[in-house]
């Protein structure tokens, strides 16, 4: 094992699963998260300083069960009270880590477990860890006995699945009582995916209890840990608060034997760490299949809302090709407006327009033309907020129907399945816009000369009227004729679209608005998605592709420690 | 003494009963309007309690339960003095719940709580301890259960089965196990609620000498308020020593005297279902649509409907028809010329038939089943999107403020289908009257106009036949004067110009006619449009909202 190597890729990979993009609510989220964070506290707190310092004292962690009795058993291998245990659960609230004192340089600055802050009395806090020093240890081996795996008290938890994560041998204690506990095995399971060097000690054995002992190896086995060696202490009375020194001699022998000599210490050394960095590769690609799955997520919700308000445009384009605008109510201003006669006041003299406008004036009357106006603002403002609403709806109603886009949408600041509130502002200047920029084309038309004098000499307004009619009426390739049939206008009507849209110059420059409308609406609509990608943009950590890097660092490292 | 207890337990029972009906009334109301989860536990917990309602208070089912190796089972034997569950090193031991009954069977019971291995005592127990006095346990039910904390997840799984009809729980902890996450997180925590029939116990308490064991039980205490649960009772026993089992047993018989545990059990679990819904309960909703909502969506639909050309045209057919009826003869062809509006609309169909039915035509749509579909285009595509945008509005207003569910709950109800739209808009529309009547004195003044046209002819074939007569140059006939005119210029140009005044007349009486007779079937048209507006989506939303109301309403009595 390439040493180096090995502490390089671990480093890069420390970095990349401590900024895994994991923020969307995703099933199965949770676990990738506590996977990610283990991860990088396992990096930290025992990979990198052990690739760092091959050859300091191992660690050996006292873990187990509430009430199994790991202080004392701690005391009694080392024949003096380190550490305090009591009848009150859980006793052991911080660790106490126990080296021989002149290894006490190895443990008393941050290399090891640099998060907790090391005490030389009794810790109190929940990062804390207290430092004892004692002769009775074999040389080069440190104990740690650890708070419990299983009590009410959360942070005792947190701390002996960090404590347990950082050791190179693992001591674990239960009871007759305990062993066939759920808590427990999920511990030992993880010890057998990490291939961590372990013992078991079975304390408070009642008399004549061996079949415990036996079931214990049978569960073992069925767990992938047969071989595992089993210490029994039987429960007794304690002399001095220790257990009596023949029942754990067993196991300081065998933890002497483990680091006896350089060449078996070191040997234990590199099967654990070995094993922790092959269970973190595996454990790095499971985070990487998060992490993809977030990404497709993201990409899956961002289709949704695209496809979903392309296909609404597509439709509100359709209609208004089909005729949907010069329907109703603007059929009927239309008719008005032709029937009155006042289209032809508008387009053939200024007078006209002028009597009109003053008729309107002292009447208090909008003119035909303006309602006519009117409605038709009104109509492509109904029709575009009908449409984008609709959009709005299927977009959330998808949204809600998946999980991560489910907690997406209940955080939005507005709802989802409505269209933005300034959507109605927007559309009337969209068709305010749209309007002035048909009338612009027309003077640009006209002083380039290229509009035929007959249409000239109706004047702007009245040519941008009917132009605006002729985009709503002309539908592909059928005249205004046919749809004011089928809409059912009047013979006048019919006859001055047909003469007026008869006019080459007016027809290409309906058909030229009628662009300008689509695009204008794209751009409406494409507003509305907007909202939608910005939530997906604010998700964190979504811009670069971390999947493929993680499970890049994640091969590499596996490749390493198989060498 | 019994009786006034009896008459508190009746009074409890009738008063769980009252919660159990508006737990009921809850559950069937709350169906999609309440969060799945939140429903599903109503749901199991009506049922159950109904159903532990029924078999009665004469038996008192306890739930020994507690850890693996914790000592239930010899906590049990104990109890009923009796050899009766297995107690063994290898654990996990007991995997499956056994029951000890005391006294009368509780078949019936055993049976719908599916424990199989069954016991039967004598209702009277020896005391343990030499001198103590016996105990009537008669009542008593007595369950072992499995553990719920060790590798074997069947035996969790039957314990949170158990734990949800049983009547007393027992939770056995021991001093190795007090204080595991597994135990207070995971059950006394969630069933905090249920202190009152709880009772926490202490077993292997023999392996503590006094001092520890007193320190431990005030630990445990602890650990017991943090879980909620500070008012239970906690006892320290010893299965072995058969130490605090007499004072166990004691407990356990006046509980099973009381005949009260499972109502006070019930209660809890009522309690707690109710707590649970009040967190998912929103404010109680608008009793019903505003009316501005209502009006902005009978408006749409009337565009819809098209009810102003319907009106407009009902009126031009009614001025074209009186032309026709009244007219001058002479110019009355023109009219056939024009296109009869209501044909335009394809609603011709209906001046037959509706003369036919007058009267009935303002009736809802629902007994208009048999009018066919009038020959009408279908609303129009902004017509269609005003009523989806007034739908909308109308969904926004009733649901301000309500949480996401019910929110769809409105929307569901607000959404009819467009072709149900359509089609019962065209219904309403058909259904109408839209027939001109053809008042009475378009006979008389039709009659007129044709005995003005024929004083007219008649004059002026006099004239014809007099200028003929000259024309030859015959003796004049003689001509009748009146005043200074003769009397065939007096007919042709009276009848004339009387004709063309009549016919003046008629038009603008006919004009007036036409205007009222556009305004009541507009009025007809928006009240059928109403009727559909209030079938096919006011009066769902309502409906939705009463539930709604109803379902604040039952949450407030839980509560």
């Amino acid at each position: 094992m390439d040493v180096d190597a090995v502490h390089a890729v671990a480093s890069e990979l420390r970095g990349q699963l401590a900024v895994a993009p994991l923020s969307l609510d995703l099933p199965g989220v949770d676990r990738a998260r506590t996977i990610a964070a283990d991860g990088v506290r396992q990096l930290d707190d025992y990979v990198l300083p052990r690739l760092a310092n091959l050859d300091a004292p191992a660690l050996a962690v006292v873990g187990g069960s509430t009430g199994a009795g790991k202080s004392t058993l701690v005391n009694s291998l080392l024949r003096s009270n380190v550490t305090r245990p009591g009848v009150l659960r859980p006793t052991t609230r911080a660790p106490v880590l126990v080296c021989r004192p002149e290894d006490i340089g190895w443990f008393d600055d941050h290399r090891v477990l640099p998060g907790l802050s090391r005490v030389s009395g009794e810790a109190h806090g929940t990062a804390e860890i207290s430092l004892a020093t004692s002769p009775a240890l074999p040389p080069r081996l440190a104990l740690v006995d650890a708070p419990d795996i299983d009590s009410v008290v959360d942070s005792n938890r947190a701390m002996a699945s960090q404590l347990l994560d950082a050791a190179d041998l693992w001591v674990f204690v239960t009871t007759a009582a305990r062993y066939a506990d759920a808590v427990p095995w999920e511990f030992l399971q993880r010890a057998a995916r990490r291939g961590v060097v372990l013992g078991i000690v079975v304390n408070r054995l009642p008399p004549a209890a061996g079949e415990v002992v036996d079931h214990l190896r049978e569960m073992l086995a069925e767990h992938g840990l047969d071989g595992t060696p089993v210490f029994a202490v039987d429960e007794q009375p304690l002399t001095d608060e220790w257990i009596a020194d023949d029942a754990v001699r067993p196991l300081r022998t065998w933890l002497g034997a483990l680091v006896d000599d350089q060449a078996s210490r070191a040997e234990i050394v590199r099967r654990t760490l070995t094993g922790t960095v092959a269970d973190l590769a595996v454990r790095a690609d499971s985070v990487a299949a998060a992490v993809e799955s977030q990404h497709e997520a993201l990409a899956h919700l961002g289709t949704i809302a695209h496809e979903t308000f392309d296909a609404a445009h597509e439709r509100l384009i359709a209609e208004v090709g089909e005729g949907a605008v010069m329907r109703g109510e603007v059929l009927a201003r239309w008719q008005d407006v032709v029937g009155t006669g006042e289209l032809l006041r508008q387009l053939q003299s200024t007078i006209g327009r002028w009597r009109d406008r003053v008729a309107s004036a002292l009447t208090g009357r909008t003119t035909g033309t303006e309602r006519l106006q009117e409605a038709i603002e009104h109509s492509v403002d109904v029709l575009v907020r009908a449409h984008a609403a609709t959009a709005a709806e299927r977009v959330a109603a998808s949204w809600r129907a998946h999980p991560a886009g489910a907690a997406l949408a209940a955080a939005a600041p507005e709802p989802l399945d409505r269209p933005s509130p300034q959507l109605s502002e927007r559309t009337e200047r969209l068709v305010r816009d749209w309007q002035g920029s048909l009338l612009e084309m027309l003077r640009v038309e006209g002083a380039s000369k290229r509009t035929t004098a007959k249409a000239l000499s109706y004047g702007v307004n009245g040519v941008g009227l009917v132009a605006m009619v002729g985009v709503f009426a002309q539908t592909g390739g059928l005249t205004g004729a046919e749809v004011a049939i089928a809409g059912g206008t009047s013979v006048a009507g019919q006859k001055v679209l047909e003469a007026v849209l008869g006019d080459q110059a007016v027809r290409s420059l309906s058909i030229r608005a009628r662009g300008d409308l689509n695009l204008r609406t794209g751009e409406l609509f494409a507003a509305e998605v907007r909202r939608y990608l910005d939530l997906l943009e604010a998700v964190p950590g979504t811009a670069h592709d971390a999947a493929a890097a993680l499970r890049d660092t994640a091969r590499r490292l596996a490749q390493l420690v198989r060498r | 003494m019994s009786t006034r207890s009896d008459r508190a337990s009746a009074r409890a029972i009738d008063d769980l009963d009252r919660r159990l009906q508006a737990l009921e009334e809850l559950v069937a109301v709350g169906e999609g309007r309440l969060p799945t989860d939140t429903h599903s536990r109503a749901a199991a917990t009506a049922r159950n309690a109904r159903a532990r309602l029924g078999h009665g208070g004469a038996h008192t089912v306890v739930a020994i339960a507690g850890s693996t190796g914790s000592g239930k089972s010899s906590l049990f034997n104990a109890i009923a003095a009796a050899d009766l569950s297995s107690v063994g090193i290898r654990r996990p031991t007991t995997s499956a719940a056994s029951a000890a009954v005391f006294g009368s069977e509780a078949d019936a019971l055993l049976d719908w709580l599916a424990v199989p291995r069954r016991h039967r005592l004598d209702g009277m127990r020896a005391a343990t301890t030499p001198g103590g006095a016996e105990l009537d346990l008669s009542g008593l039910v007595l369950l072992d259960l499995p553990d719920h904390d060790s590798t074997v997840a069947a035996h969790r799984a039957e314990v949170d089965r158990l734990v949800q009809v049983v009547d007393v729980f027992v939770w056995v902890v021991d001093p190795q196990k007090y204080a595991d996450a597994a135990l207070h997180d995971d059950y006394l925590a969630h069933f905090a609620g249920h202190s009152d029939v709880s009772m926490v116990v202490l077993n292997h308490a023999d392996v503590l000498d006094d001092n520890d064991r007193r320190r431990a039980l005030d630990d445990l205490r602890q650990l017991l308020v943090a879980d909620g649960m500070g008012d239970v009772r906690v006892m320290a026993t010893s299965a072995s020593t058969g130490h605090g089992v007499d004072q166990l047993v004691t407990e356990l018989a006046a509980q099973a005297s009381a005949r009260r545990a499972f109502v006070s059990r019930l209660a809890a679990d009522v309690d707690w279902v109710a707590s649970d819904v009040a967190t998912t309960i929103g404010a109680a909703p608008a009793a019903e649509v505003s009316r501005v909502a209502r009006r902005r969506l009978e408006l749409a639909f009337a565009d819809a409907a098209g009810v102003a050309p319907v009106a407009e045209a009902v009126g031009k057919a009614h001025r074209v028809r009186g032309s026709a009826a009244t007219g001058w003869p002479p110019a009355r062809w023109t009219v056939r010329l024009r296109p009869d509006p209501l044909r335009r609309l394809g609603l011709d169909r209906r001046s037959g038939a509706g003369r036919r039915r007058a009267g009935s035509a303002r009736k809802s749509a629902g007994d208009a089943a048999a009018v066919a579909r009038t020959s009408r285009a279908a609303p129009d595509a902004v017509a269609m999107a005003k009523v989806d945008n007034a739908l909308r509005a109308l969904v926004d207003d009733t649901s301000a403020g309500l949480p996401t569910a019910w929110r769809d709950g409105i929307t569901a109800a607000a959404t009819p289908s467009r072709a149900d739209v359509t089609d019962a808009l065209d219904r309403a529309v058909g259904a109408a009257d839209l027939a001109t009547e053809r008042p009475r004195w378009w006979r008389a003044a039709g009659s007129l106009q044709w005995l003005l046209a024929a004083a007219m002819v008649v004059g002026l074939a006099w004239l014809v036949a007099m200028g003929v007569v000259a024309w030859f140059g015959l003796p004049d006939l003689p001509v009748p004067h009146i005043g200074a005119l003769p009397l065939p210029t007096v007919l042709a140009l009276g009848g004339a110009l009387a004709g063309l005044l009549c016919a003046a007349a008629s038009r603008w009486i006919n004009a007036a006619g036409a205007r009222r007779r556009s305004a009541a079937i507009k009025r007809q048209l928006t009240r059928a449009v109403g009727v559909v507006a209030e079938e096919l989506v006011v009066g769902k939303v309502d409906a939705e909202l009463v539930a709604l109301r109803q379902l604040v309403d039952l949450a407030r009595r839980l509560a």
